[in-house]
C-alpha cells in the first residue's frame, strides 16, 4: 500500500510516527512545507512538480523529491492546509447561534422592550457555508483537485489537529477559543467545522475527511496535551517548544496512519 | 410665452444635442445630503446596487445587521447580508413596506407566515435571506423578532430613507392579508389557490399604501426625509396573463406616478428619476445587459453620476466616471446579478 502525503507543518507527526514504524505493508512518501504548505506545485499529466523555488529548496534540504507521480500511489492523504477550529471562532464570535448551547433560552432576552438581543443572531447554515467556502478556497482543495484529475485513488483529508486545551489556562493568544469553552460551545463548534469540511469534499468521488483521533479530542474541540508534547518541526529533528499548542507528536501520527489503513481496507 | 424662460433641460432638442442628454441637471433636489448624513436604503433588487456607491461617499450608510466580519463576501451576500441597510431582502411593493414597518411597530411575528420545504423552515416575508433555510419555525420566528426590533432601530436612528419601488404585482394570504415577496412554492412553502391570492395593486392602492407606510415611518422618526426610486428592472414574470412588456409598462406607470404624487405632495419626500436615466428612450439598450433586463454597470453608473451632480457629492474615486456609454452586452457577466427572488420566476418560463 503506497500512500503519498502532502502537507504543512502538521506532516511531521506522521513523519515523526512513520520514522518508528508503519502500519504492516504500508510505504509512505512525503511532500511537505511548512507555512500554507507546498504552494507552487503543478500538474505536468499525472505528475505533481514542485516549481516554487522556495519549496524546490525545502525539499532538496529536507530530502523529499521534487516531484511525484501520483498514478504510482493507493491513497493520497492531505495534511491540514484547510480551515480550523480558529477560522470557525473567529466567524462566530460575537454572535448567538440558535441551537447551540450558549444560545439556550435566548428568546427570552427578547423582553417587551423592543430592543433586540445584546449578540446578533447568526444561522448555522450560514456560518457552514461561510467555512465551506473558505475550505473550497484553500490549498488542501486545491490539491484535492489536482490529485482527482490525476488518479482516480482514494483521498483522506486529514484536519489539522485541534489546539491544545493547554491553551484554556494561558492568557495570552487565543481567547476566542476561550470563550467557545466556557459558553459550552466546543462540540457544536467542531460539529460546525465538519460539517464545512465535509461539505468541501462532498463533490469530489471518493475523498473522504478522516476524523481526529477519539482520544486525542479534549473538550469537544481541543486536542489533549499529551497527544502535543514532544512533537517535532518539519524538516529537522528539533522541537516546537512548551509555548506550542498547534502540532501534534508521533502518537497522533500513528493513530492517523492507523485510520488511514482501516480506511483503505474498507474501500479496497 | 411661458416657454421662453425655461432652462436648455426643459426641451427635449438641446437635451438631445448633449452627449448624456444633460442628466447632470435631471435632479432637483428638494433637500440637500449632508456629510455624514445617517442614510437607510431598501427596496427591490436595483437598490442592491445603490448602497456601494453610496458607501464610498461622505453620506454614513446604515447597516442594522452587518454580516460578522470574518465571512465570506459571497456567503454574506447570498444570506442577505450587506445588500441593503438590514436584512429585510427585496421589498418590492409598497405593502410590503407598509406591512414591515406596522410589523416592527407592533413587534408582530406569528407562524402563519413561515414556510416549509424538505424538513427546513422559512421566513415567509423574507424567503431568500436563508436560502438553506432554519431549522424550526421557533428559529424562524426568533430571527424575524430581532430581525424587526434591529430595523425598527435602523429606521429611528437613519436620516435619509432611500426606497426603490420595484413591483406591483404580489401574492396575498386570503386569511391574514399577508403579502409575500415571492409566491408560495417559488423558494419554499406551497400554492394553495384556496389559500393564496394574486394581487396587482392599482394607483390608488399603492398610494394609499405609499402614504400610510410614510405615515408609519414618521411616527417612528418625524424628522425623516425620503428618497424613492422606481426600479428600471422589467418583470421576470407576470402573473396577470398579459403580456411581461405590457405588464411592466403597467407596474412601472403606477409605481413612477405614485412616487411623483407622494414627492409632490410632501416636502420631505423627493423622487430621483433612475428610472428615467435606465430606461429611458434616449439611452437605449445599453443600459441593459444582454437579457434587457439586469441594469448593466453602464446603466447603473449613469444613475450614480447624475445622483452625484444632483448632490453635489464628490464622485467616490476608482468608480466608472459616469458619461453616457456602456459596455457591450456580449462582454457582460451575467453571473453578478443583484439576489432577487423574482428572478427565479425565469425558471418557469418554456415549461
Amino acid at each position: 500500500m503506497k500512500i503519498l502525503i502532502l502537507g504543512n507543518s502538521h506532516t511531521a507527526m506522521m513523519i515523526q510516527a512513520a520514522d518508528d514504524g508503519l502500519p504492516p505493508g504500508m510505504d509512505v512518501t512525503f511532500l511537505a512545507k511548512p507555512g500554507p504548505g507546498p504552494e507552487g506545485l503543478r500538474l505536468d499529466g499525472k505528475t505533481l512538480v514542485a516549481e516554487d523555488p522556495d519549496l524546490i529548496a525545502f525539499l532538496d534540504r529536507t530530502g523529499m523529491p521534487r516531484s511525484v507521480d501520483l498514478s504510482a500511489y493507493d491513497a493520497v492523504a492531505l495534511v491540514a492546509m484547510g480551515i480550523t477550529v480558529y477560522h470557525a471562532a473567529g466567524l462566530v464570535r460575537g454572535h448567538a447561534l440558535p441551537g447551540w448551547p450558549s444560545a439556550d433560552g435566548i428568546g427570552a432576552l427578547l423582553k417587551d422592550d423592543f430592543q433586540p438581543l445584546p449578540r446578533p443572531l447568526l444561522s448555522v447554515p450560514a456560518a457552514t457555508a461561510s467555512l465551506h467556502a473558505l475550505a473550497e478556497g484553500s490549498l488542501s482543495n486545491r490539491l484535492l483537485g489536482m490529485v482527482r484529475q490525476a488518479t482516480d485513488r482514494p483521498v483522506f483529508v486529514v484536519p489539522q489537529p485541534y489546539p491544545s486545551a493547554g491553551l484554556l489556562t494561558r492568557t495570552d493568544r487565543a481567547q476566542a477559543l476561550r470563550d467557545v469553552h466556557k459558553a459550552g460551545d466546543g462540540a457544536a463548534i467542531a460539529a460546525l467545522l465538519a460539517a464545512a469540511q465535509a461539505r468541501a469534499v462532498a463533490t469530489v468521488p471518493d475523498a473522504h475527511v478522516l476524523p481526529r483521533p477519539e482520544a486525542s479530542v479534549r473538550h469537544g474541540f481541543l486536542t489533549d496535551p499529551a497527544w502535543m508534547r514532544g512533537s517535532l518541526r518539519l524538516g529537522g529533528a528539533t522541537g516546537h517548544g512548551e509555548d506550542d499548542v498547534l502540532h501534534a507528536n508521533a502518537s497522533y501520527g500513528r493513530a492517523l496512519f492507523d485510520l488511514i489503513a482501516q480506511a483503505t481496507e474498507k474501500f479496497e | 410665452m411661458p416657454y421662453s424662460s425655461l432652462p436648455p433641460r426643459a426641451f427635449w432638442k438641446s437635451c438631445r444635442s448633449e452627449p448624456d442628454f444633460r442628466l447632470r441637471e435631471i435632479h432637483q433636489p428638494a433637500f440637500p445630503l449632508t456629510r455624514g448624513m445617517r442614510v437607510a436604503t431598501a427596496g427591490s433588487c436595483f437598490a442592491q446596487n445603490v448602497r456601494p456607491w453610496l458607501e464610498a461617499t461622505t453620506l454614513k450608510v446604515l447597516d442594522a445587521e452587518p454580516a460578522p466580519a470574518k465571512m465570506d463576501p459571497g456567503v454574506a451576500r447570498r444570506f442577505g447580508y450587506g445588500l441593503f441597510s438590514a436584512r429585510y431582502g427585496n421589498i418590492y411593493t409598497a405593502r410590503q413596506l407598509r406591512q414591515l414597518l406596522a410589523d416592527c411597530m407592533e413587534d408582530r411575528v406569528g407562524s402563519d407566515a413561515v414556510w416549509e420545504r424538505s424538513g427546513r423552515w422559512f421566513d415567509a416575508l423574507r424567503p431568500g435571506v436563508e436560502p438553506e433555510g432554519l431549522a424550526s419555525v421557533e428559529e424562524v420566528l426568533l430571527h424575524r423578532r430581532d430581525h424587526l426590533r434591529r430595523v425598527l432601530n435602523l429606521f429611528a436612528s437613519m436620516d435619509l430613507f432611500i426606497f426603490t419601488l420595484g413591483l406591483t404585482e404580489a401574492w396575498e394570504d386570503t386569511e391574514t392579508g399577508r403579502i409575500y415577496p415571492s409566491a408560495p412554492g417559488v423558494i419554499a412553502g406551497q400554492f394553495d389557490p384556496d389559500c393564496h391570492r394574486f394581487v396587482n395593486f392599482g394607483l390608488s392602492d399603492t398610494l394609499a399604501d405609499l402614504t400610510a407606510a410614510l405615515a408609519l415611518l414618521r411616527d417612528i422618526n418625524p424628522g425623516v426625509k425620503v428618497l424613492l426610486t422606481v426600479s428600471p428592472v422589467p418583470l421576470t414574470a407576470t402573473a396577470t396573463g398579459r403580456h411581461v412588456l405590457a405588464a411592466t409598462t403597467y407596474s412601472k406607470s403606477v409605481l413612477r406616478a405614485v412616487a411623483g404624487e407622494v414627492a409632490a405632495t410632501d416636502p420631505d419626500t423627493d423622487y430621483f428619476p433612475a428610472y428615467e436615466i435606465v430606461a429611458g428612450t434616449p439611452f437605449g439598450p445599453e443600459r441593459y445587459r444582454a437579457n434587457l433586463r439586469n441594469v448593466s454597470e453602464a446603466g447603473i453608473a449613469a444613475v450614480m453620476g447624475a445622483f452625484f451632480a444632483a448632490y453635489s457629492l464628490p464622485v467616490p474615486e476608482g468608480r466608472p466616471v459616469p458619461v453616457a456609454t456602456a459596455l457591450p452586452p456580449e462582454a457582460e457577466d451575467e453571473a453578478d446579478e443583484a439576489i432577487c427572488e423574482d428572478a427565479l420566476l425565469e425558471a418557469f418560463a418554456g415549461r
